[in-house]
């Protein structure tokens, strides 16, 4: 017996060697690590955060072999399964834990789920009390199809432009639910970018407003909201579920949701379902989405020039989209004779509740008696609706 | 579903971003005329009928019925107004509802407890 030759082979088939081959593997686990200091130390959307760099962690360290995989990407973005589809019994049979969570992301069970959630956590008041907002929520989706050409013109294909562009609605799952379709090749990618600027709406925005406005207007203060009736809570969901699904069928998975939840929290009958939907079923989907998402950026195919171009078209889609909602605000100003402050346009980037925070602090600056945060309340769940809308309309164009 | 685009020119992504704003623009321009038209509804039928709110908040609310057992004693003594809220109800003594909002928010945040964990029974203003 060579005792040598066992060290050898144990220290060849170790992950230590194997790590060392896949220089790749090795950049996405010290990148993974990087995620999970932005999010546990940093706070960068921790709860989705952390658990994406955990599966980007578990998805790039080195296993033994094909049966130990805790994910196979070939399975889900490989060119058998996208002439033939996803073998989902060969997934059952044989996939890694994350494989069948993943069946989730891909189904897109996971980004409605979540829509249920933030329906039951949403409050539609604010706009319901100025429907004007609505027009703010469209206003600011513009980034999305700005990044939707100029990612056509950086060579990307039109449903991975149109999955790109959908980072402008920041809006996580919505990005998820569009990618997943229209190119799951680039959901890691898509997921992380979405997810850290949303993070970043604190240092993104601020300049983009002050560049926008002038202090005159950032200091507007706006007439107080009028109070809607339980009634009109309870048939806001259903009405705009039943027009938006007639009018574009291909919202009804994420919008249809949304309005379940909503209808949950507002009806007074389904306080427990409602307060599931906003709490254990909200963190078990979350949980399932971060890690299965995380899992998906393995170092071969992330670590790319398409990521970067990702990752600056986003910000792109994100600035524009603050920048389009400001413009429409100041119109609105301008329409109303200074009755509308132009900052509450940059709320309608969806990003509930953050962006209406960033507004009204903005606000606050300017005029430290000036009480924005209901005002621009209105445009962000305006914004949620505008961005799954866009997505719909993008789906059906480009599914 | 439109059957999938495969090639998009850049002239052609112009327009079908220009198409597709506009298209979002009137699908939320819709809601808000539909929002506008049901406000319009329900204020017609609250000035037809200046009881049809309570009877629509009590059709479609539990909470309502609760409400309408204290109505009576709030009446007793109509300078105590009772304020709406998800878990029991306070009565507010010459403060509005805005401020004691305020209130139970700083107490909350002093207190480092969940507002939903507090329990407030009356807040007063003292002159």
């Amino acid at each position: 017996m060579d005792i040598g030759q066992i060290f050898v082979d144990l220290a060849k088939g170790s992950g230590f060697a194997q790590l060392g081959a896949q220089w790749q593997n090795a950049v996405m686990i010290i990148l993974a690590c990087f995620f999970l200091y932005l999010g546990i130390k940093k706070k960068f959307e921790p709860l989705l955060l952390v658990g994406i760099a955990f599966g980007i962690l578990l998805t790039n360290l080195p296993q033994a072999s094909e049966a130990d995989l805790i994910f196979h990407p070939e399975w889900w973005t490989g060119d058998e399964a996208i002439a033939n589809g996803v073998n989902y019994l060969n997934v059952l049979q044989h996939g890694g834990l994350l494989d069948i969570l993943y069946i989730g992301v891909k189904t897109g069970v996971y980004p409605c789920l979540i829509f249920i959630g933030v329906g039951a956590m949403t409050d539609f008041g604010p706009m319901i009390a100025n429907p004007k907002s609505l027009l703010l929520g469209a206003a600011a989706q513009l980034g999305i199809f700005t990044a939707f050409i100029l990612a056509i013109v950086f060579g990307f294909t039109p449903a991975q432009a149109a999955s790109i562009g959908i980072i402008g609605g920041a809006d996580g799952p919505t990005a998820i639910w569009l990618t997943k379709s229209l190119a799951p090749e680039l959901l890691a990618a898509i997921a992380i970018a979405a997810y850290s600027y949303m993070a970043l709406i604190p240092i993104i925005q601020p300049p983009i407003m002050r560049l926008l406005t002038t202090k005159k207007e950032r200091a507007i203060k706006m007439d107080q909201l009028r109070e809607v009736s339980k009634s009109e809570k309870i048939v806001f969901p259903i009405m705009v579920t039943i027009f938006c699904c007639l009018l574009l069928p291909s919202v009804a998975p994420l919008l249809g949701c949304l309005m379940f939840g909503n209808l949950l929290k507002e009806c007074g009958v389904t306080e427990r379902l409602s307060d599931t939907a906003q709490n254990a079923l909200m963190n078990i989907v979350t949980l399932f989405l971060g890690i299965s998402v995380g899992a998906t950026a393995q170092g071969a195919s992330f670590l790319s020039f398409d990521t970067i171009k990702i990752v600056v078209l986003g910000l792109v889609a994100f600035s524009l989209s603050t920048a389009g909602g400001l413009l429409f605000g100041k119109l609105m100003c301008w329409a109303t004779k200074g009755k509308i402050n132009p900052l509450i346009g940059a709320a309608g980037v969806s990003a509930v509740p953050m962006a209406a925070r960033v507004a009204h602090v903005e606000g606050l600056k300017a005029n430290p008696s000036n009480y924005l945060l209901m005002h621009a309340m209105g445009p962000n769940v305006a914004g949620v609706i505008g961005s799954a809308v866009s997505a719909g309309i993008l789906m059906a164009v480009f599914g | 579903m439109l059957s999938a685009v495969e090639k998009v020119t850049i002239g052609e992504s112009f327009a079908l971003a220009g198409v597709s704003m506009s298209i979002i623009m009137a699908v939320l321009a819709c809601i808000m005329l539909l929002i506008y038209l049901m406000s319009a509804v329900f204020k017609f039928m609250e000035k037809r009928n200046p009881e049809f709110k309570a009877k629509m908040d009590a059709f479609f609310s539990k909470k309502s019925e609760k409400t309408e057992e204290i109505a009576p004693a709030a009446e007793e003594n109509k300078e105590y107004v009772t304020a709406r809220g998800s878990c029991g109800n306070i009565v507010l003594n010459n403060v509005t509802e805005r401020e004691a909002a305020m209130i139970m928010a700083i107490v909350a945040d002093k207190m480092q407890t969940p507002l939903n964990e507090l329990r407030f029974k009356s807040i007063k203003k003292i002159d």
